[in-house]
Formats: structure tokens, C-alpha cells, sequence
């Protein structure tokens, strides 16, 4: 098949979900920071629970990129304030000054403030830092962040995605975007053809594709 | 002449139902054109293919009728294809029943639908997709700019879409599996229906090779995903329970 460009006057722009995704989580990861950085004047440290918008976006994939040339603004994540809990390290909270409120859009990971640098701070063999789980609707999510000893973030892993189904698909090659459930059960109107097993005529016509042929 | 930017057509043919979604601004009348080729292309060809019509080269071959090397240009280029898929598989494919009748379905649906799509792009239609029983061809891209969204349904419930695959610009998918029309897949070296897969779909730029790669895969089991990256450009998306 050739691959022909759509015609002219129409654009061929990223999806909404390459748009938006990463700045949904570069905010989230950013508010994290921030709110860890507060909370380390006070003594405990506060990690602020990441948006629930990677579950309910509409094109959430399930794989979390976090693209540090990524600044595009973004949805708020929620405010629930949650403890963290240690994973390994030192349990104290790393000390800094007072960090300088981040805007709403995401900043680039390596542009977080950096006070009193010490000896090597470019090495991420700082604190590690897991939030807790957090019960969002389709599941639980955890990740887990590690500092340098500026303490600037440098690693987000996530420990716990939601993976409860019966089913699992699993993706050999991360090459094709592929949107989980979750995000399937809130947007099916993203959806303009299906693929399965073969279906009768019969099956067809009381199926899913007929709806989707009478859509506007 | 109604100029409209979204055209939608559905039929029954091949005992399933083609659907064909045309996202080019163009005159409704050039639409319609394009679907009717498509759709009587697609009753030609099942009317030589078909198990179920008795006239058709298939059976007259099975009966002992037809010799295979007299028959029409089609379907000896399925048969080449289908021993080729034979051997490519290590015989996963195969495109006999057990009882040794003849029963190139598992080919022949992508393979048609494949050779009907290009009579759009033939019309001058870019932006598209053409599904016959949830076999996909598409070209360009939706009205909107966005990539072609594929749901891939739940084999466990078939009212529901387990994912959704954004297909790159003038690739197909395919999908085999247990759910919808029963166990209507074999397993080429044991002759059993089984299969620990409960849905195998592949992503390519070629609907005949996307399908008849599905179907392997998912006989194949949890090997097929190997099996099938091993073509260029192919993807593979196995589900299994539990997996």
C-alpha cells in the first residue's frame, strides 16, 4: 500500500494523547518534587499523589514516558497529599531550602532547583522515595522517585500499575501506541473500527461495529 | 452532487459483514462508486471461494472436479500463498481441515479484502478503511488528522474493546481468535483446536499477510509473537488469560 498524506488543508498533527500525555505526567512528577521539597523544611516529607488523569485520559497509554523536552501546559493534578514511604536510603527527608513554587506547566526534570550542591551531584544515588499506593478507580498505581544528592528527582519507576483484569494483553514491541482498558471504558467514541475474531453477520449486527457505523 | 467528508457504508458479504468508513471531502456519488466495486469484487470472490456454494472452483475442486492447475488465476495465487504460509509456519497455517478438504478461509478473507481496498485507492480515495469481519485495511488517516483507531474486542466478552491500536498510515490488522464464530481455527501440526491464546491480532502493512500471520500466531501460541516481528514491519498483540 502506498502511504499516502491526507490531502491538503488537512494536518497531520500528533495525537492528543502524544500531546498531552507526557506534560500530564512531567506536572505530576514536577508537583511531586515540589511538594517534597516543601515538605522537607517542615520534616516530613509530602509527595503529592499523581494525577489520576493518566487513568482517566481519554488516551492514556499504559506505559508512563516522561519526555523532559516536554513543557506543553497541562491538566492540575489532584491536590490529595499523600506520606510517602521509604524504600531504601536514608528515611530522613533530604534537607534543602525552600524551593521556589513551580508553575503549572511541567519544567524540565534536570532544570528542578538545585541548592547547596554537594560533592557529585550529578549521580542518582540519593534518596529513593516510593509513593504510596493510591486506589484510583481502575486500580492501583505506585511509583517510586530517587534523588541525587543535590537533590534533584532523576528516576521515576513505576512499581504498580493498574493489572487486575481478567485478560492481559501483552505488548512485545512498543513501537504501536496501544491504549489500555482503562482508557478504552471511558472514550469509546475514539474508537472508529473493531477488530476480533471473525463475527457473523448475525453477531455483527447486534455488535459493536454497527454502532459505530451509525455514529455521526 | 453532495460534497460530504465523512462517508459510512456497511454490507453483508462474505457470511460477515464489510464495513467501509471514507474520511475524504468528496462527492457522496464517488463514494457510493467505490463501495459497489468493493462490494461486488468481494461477491466474485466468494463466490469461487466459498465451502458453502457448491458451484463454487473450491468445492468443484474438492469434489475431484477441477484439477488445481486448471483453475481460475485467484485461486491458484491463494494456493501459492497458502503453501507458502504452510511452510513459512512450520505448519501452524494450513489451509486444509483436518479431513483433508480443501478450506482456504483463514487466507482468503484478508487476502479479499486486501485486493477490494485497492480499487479505492485506484478511485482516488486516500483517507479510509475497509473491515470485513474485523479484518482492516486502512490508508491515510481519520477526518480529524488523528491515525485510524482500532478497538481490539475483549475475547472473554465480545460486547467489550480490551484496547485500542492506532494504526499507522496504510497498515492493516488482523485478528484470530476463539470468540466469535466459535473454535474455527485448527492447529495445522496436531490437528487439535487449541490454543493458550484467547486472541492474537497483527498489525502490517499488508491485510493478506496480517491475517494469515494471525492466524498462525495465535496456533502458535506464545511463540507467534516471535514468529510474526520476524517479518519486517509486522506487530503482534497476544491475549492471554492471565497472561
Amino acid at each position: 500500500m502506498s502511504q499516502n498524506r491526507p490531502p491538503i488543508g488537512r494536518q497531520s498533527k500528533p495525537t492528543f494523547a502524544r500531546q498531552v500525555m507526557p506534560a500530564v505526567v512531567l506536572t505530576a512528577v514536577g508537583v511531586g518534587f515540589v511538594s517534597m521539597l516543601d515538605g522537607a523544611t517542615t520534616g516530613s516529607v509530602g509527595l503529592t499523589a499523581v494525577a489520576t488523569n493518566p487513568i482517566v485520559d481519554p488516551n492514556a497509554p499504559t506505559t508512563i514516558v516522561a519526555d523532559p523536552n516536554t513543557t506543553a501546559p497541562a491538566a492540575q493534578p489532584t491536590n490529595t497529599t499523600l506520606a510517602p514511604t521509604p524504600v531504601q536510603g536514608n528515611s530522613a527527608a533530604p534537607v534543602a531550602t525552600a524551593a521556589p513554587a513551580a508553575p503549572a506547566t511541567a519544567a524540565p526534570i534536570t532544570a528542578a532547583p538545585v541548592t547547596a550542591a554537594p560533592s557529585n551531584p550529578g549521580a542518582c544515588d540519593g534518596d529513593v522515595v516510593a509513593s504510596p499506593s493510591a486506589q484510583f478507580r481502575y486500580g492501583v498505581i505506585q511509583l517510586q522517585t530517587q534523588f541525587t544528592t543535590a537533590n534533584v528527582l532523576c528516576n521515576v519507576t513505576v512499581l504498580q500499575f493498574p493489572n487486575d483484569r481478567r485478560t492481559s494483553v501483552q505488548i512485545n514491541n512498543y513501537a504501536l501506541p496501544i491504549y489500555n482498558q482503562e482508557a478504552v471504558q471511558n472514550h469509546s467514541a475514539k474508537i472508529r473500527a473493531v477488530s476480533g475474531a471473525t463475527y457473523s453477520w448475525q453477531a455483527y449486527v447486534a455488535a459493536l461495529q454497527a454502532v459505530l457505523d451509525s455514529r455521526p | 452532487m453532495t460534497i460530504a467528508l465523512n462517508h459510512k457504508f456497511v454490507a453483508k458479504a462474505m457470511g460477515t459483514a464489510a464495513s467501509l468508513h471514507i474520511d475524504d471531502v468528496c462527492d457522496a456519488d464517488v463514494a457510493e462508486r467505490a463501495w459497489r466495486s468493493v462490494v461486488d469484487l468481494l461477491w466474485s470472490i466468494e463466490q469461487k471461494f466459498s465451502t458453502f456454494i457448491e458451484t463454487s472452483e473450491i468445492s468443484r475442486i474438492s469434489r475431484g472436479e477441477l484439477h488445481l492447475l486448471d483453475a481460475s488465476r485467484e485461486v491458484i495465487e491463494v494456493f501459492d500463498a497458502c503453501t507458502w504460509l504452510e511452510h513459512a509456519s512450520n505448519g501452524a497455517f494450513r489451509a486444509r481441515r483436518p479431513d483433508g478438504t480443501l478450506d482456504p478461509a483463514g487466507f482468503v478473507k484478508g487476502w479479499a479484502t486486501q485486493r477490494a481496498s485497492r480499487l479505492l485507492t485506484e478511485q482516488g480515495l486516500n483517507n479510509w478503511y475497509l473491515s470485513v469481519g474485523g479484518d482492516i485495511q486502512t490508508l491515510g488517516r481519520q477526518a480529524s488528522g488523528e491515525l485510524w483507531s482500532v478497538g481490539i474486542i475483549d475475547p472473554t466478552d465480545n460486547q467489550q474493546v480490551r484496547c485500542i491500536v492506532e494504526i499507522p498510515e496504510g497498515f492493516a490488522i488482523a485478528t484470530s481468535g476463539t470468540s466469535a464464530r466459535g473454535r474455527h481455527i485448527w492447529d495445522g501440526v496436531t490437528d487439535k483446536f487449541v490454543s493458550p491464546l484467547l486472541s492474537f491480532s497483527v498489525v502490517g502493512p499488508d491485510l493478506m499477510w496480517a491475517d494469515a500471520f494471525a492466524t498462525a500466531g495465535f496456533v502458535m501460541g506464545p511463540q507467534g509473537s516471535t514468529w510474526v516481528e520476524g517479518f519486517d514491519r509486522y506487530q503482534a498483540i497476544a491475549i492471554s488469560a492471565q497472561g
